[in-house]
């Protein structure tokens, strides 16, 4: 009798130990890391070692991307001006701020902008954390201050649990904030679903129709001399270029920056990865279709002392010359960067 | 019987023998030593000053230049010491421009370096697509013409130039293509041993203006604007670069 009593005691010591340790949520632990899904012939991602990417930090950031709390009047977010159906970029010339302010630059697209270094047109920030800030205070954009917005977020019922849940404590700081931000956006990656990629993972031209493999070699040779700015997976060098557009540049772009005429005009170059829905384009929205781009190489290129060398030889040929068959082959392969499934994943659409 | 003895003798000597002269000097030796190159980017013994009018070629070109960007692979302090498999070289980032190798595990108590090899360009094994590591630097230098297999440059050596009553003018060499690699061979004045502690630095010079003449000269307002998939002129730097890199200082410390 004794040796079954002591025999139920350990069970049910044994059960309580199991129940009691027995997690209450689903919720990830503040630490659970988010692991970046891409293809290894992408370049691999340096992550800030202070902004680790965790389960909870990215669903935080992805919230706050979509709220638009941050602005003075609770009318912009983010997504006003990066929206996912047109590739985390904006469909107008310039986007409109609180008050209907409008802006001076067309929104960059933030698709793979993990890769990134720099940011804004004209590279005048270093980290993606401290870009996060900017759009906040501009007057022309969301027009608020830092201190009201990490008032506003610490005082919403939902924000102080989600902040203990990314960060181990309910108190709200701008550094947590754009933090958070930071983190979702550096999920916003596209590759691996394009005909481009199916390419990249072939290297069989036979994934392409006849235009789009004709459009290929223009890109990728002197043809078209794309792929001097546009090459590798990314379909960006990630740096700074001059692409023909004016000729006064004199205290423009990254060169207005860094505070050296010999960068002038240069601006940040895009990736051509899903071109197609991020209409308008370049730093000033000022071509709204892909045909305009390519007839801008192709006739409308403009000298000026910083041009891109390979892009200043072309000018002295009168720009690219390409027959209308060729451009329509160079769309059709522009084309072939288009990843529709990005547009459609649930895992970065608003969550509320 | 006696001959078995001696025979079985002898064998065991033999063997001995043999093991023992196969024997390193030295069993997993580690000698803690510090051999660095630095590649020095010139005109003719002029410093890269970006953007600045202040060179001229064999074709009589007053040239600036904007960028210089280069790989070197396969390098070795000869005759057994690796120190790369290939590098990134930038004349905007100084860097770039040092390849070092610090303390190494040698069968010998010193290393011996005699000459300075190295291939200028990517070797032929990597220069593939995806040849190198994924980074946004390699994959920017991916040599394309018209086809996904081209590896990547092996230079780009870009600028401007003056032309009597006109704007200036862009040259853009670009050089690279299997087999237009050069294998560059530099013997150092002696041999030098490295001990531990101790640090060999070799200064090279990279002549750029040594590849646009001898033995052909290149005039840049007659180069073509594709001169990616012209083999003449690929061909043409490939021979005017074998000496464009010499050894300008060694120091052992």
């Amino acid at each position: 009798m004794k040796r079954l009593v002591i025999a139920v005691l350990v069970v049910v010591m044994w059960l309580s130990f199991f129940i009691g340790c027995k997690k209450t949520t689903d919720t990830p632990l503040a630490d659970t890391p988010y692991e970046l899904q891409y293809p290894d012939y992408l370049p691999r991602i340096v992550i800030p070692a202070d902004n680790p990417l965790t389960v909870n930090g990215v669903a935080l950031g992805r919230r706050l991307f979509y709220d638009p709390i941050f602005s003075q009047n609770n009318t912009i977010s983010c997504a006003s001006c990066h929206k996912i159906a047109n590739g985390f970029a904006d469909n107008v010339q310039f986007s409109k701020g609180v008050d209907v302010a409008v802006g001076i630059t067309n929104a960059s697209s933030l698709v793979n902008i993990a890769w990134y270094n720099r940011f804004f047109w004209d590279g005048r920030v270093t980290s993606l954390e401290e870009q996060v800030e900017e759009p906040i205070q501009n007057p022309i954009e969301m027009h608020e201050t830092l201190t009201n917005t990490v008032q506003k977020v610490q005082n919403h019922p939902d924000y102080p649990r989600l902040f203990k849940a990314a960060f181990g404590s309910d108190g709200v700081t701008i550094e947590r904030l754009t933090k958070a931000i930071a983190q979702f956006e550096r999920t916003i990656i596209s590759a691996g679903n394009s005909t481009f990629d199916k390419f990249e993972q072939t290297n069989n031209p036979g994934v392409f129709t006849k235009d789009e493999f004709e459009g290929y070699k223009i890109f990728f040779s002197e043809t078209g001399d794309c792929f001097h700015c546009h090459g590798g997976a990314l379909s960006t060098t990630t740096g700074f270029e001059n692409n023909g557009l004016n000729e006064n540049i004199t205290g423009t772009g990254y060169g207005k920056t860094v505070s050296k005429s010999d960068s002038d005009g240069m601006f940040r170059v895009p990736s051509l990865r899903n071109a197609v829905f991020s209409a308008p384009y370049m730093h000033d929205g000022r071509f709204n279709t892909l045909e305009e781009v390519i007839e801008h190489y192709n006739s409308g290129l403009k000298d000026s002392p910083t041009l891109h060398p390979k892009l200043k030889l072309k000018v002295e040929e009168g720009g690219l010359n390409l027959s209308e068959s060729q451009k329509n082959q160079l769309l059709a392969f522009l084309k072939t960067y288009t990843d529709t499934a990005f547009i459609n994943r649930t895992d970065l659409k608003k969550p509320f | 019987m006696e001959k078995r003895i001696f025979y079985r003798t002898a064998l065991v000597i033999g063997i001995a023998l043999f093991i023992n002269g196969c024997k390193p000097e030295c069993d997993n030796c580690s000698v803690d030593a510090t051999t660095t190159l630095n590649i020095v980017p010139e005109i003719d013994g002029k410093a890269i000053e970006k953007g600045k009018f202040i060179y001229q070629n064999a074709a009589g070109n007053t040239f600036s230049i904007l960028n210089v960007e280069f790989y070197l692979s396969d390098v070795y302090a000869l005759p057994n010491l690796q120190l790369s498999t290939y590098q990134y070289m930038s004349s905007t980032n100084p860097a770039t421009l040092q390849i070092k190798r610090d303390a190494v595990r040698f069968s010998a108590s010193s290393i011996m370096v005699d000459t300075i090899a190295f291939v200028f360009g990517i070797a032929a094994n990597m220069n593939t697509h995806n040849g190198l590591d994924a980074t946004v630097v390699n994959q920017n230098m991916e040599w394309h013409d018209g086809t996904q297999d081209g590896g990547y440059h092996f230079l780009r050596f870009e600028g401007l130039y003056k032309v009597i009553d006109s704007t200036d003018k862009a040259y853009a060499i670009h050089f690279g293509r299997t087999p237009n690699q050069v294998l560059i061979k530099l013997p150092l004045d002696k041999r030098y041993e490295l001990t531990n502690n101790q640090s060999l630095t070799v200064d090279i010079a990279f002549n750029l203006a040594q590849l646009l003449r001898e033995p052909v000269t290149i005039d840049f307002s007659k180069l073509p604007i594709s001169i990616m998939s012209n083999d003449s002129i690929q061909q043409i730097i490939s021979k005017n670069a074998a000496d464009a890199f010499s050894i300008q200082h060694v120091m052992l410390q």
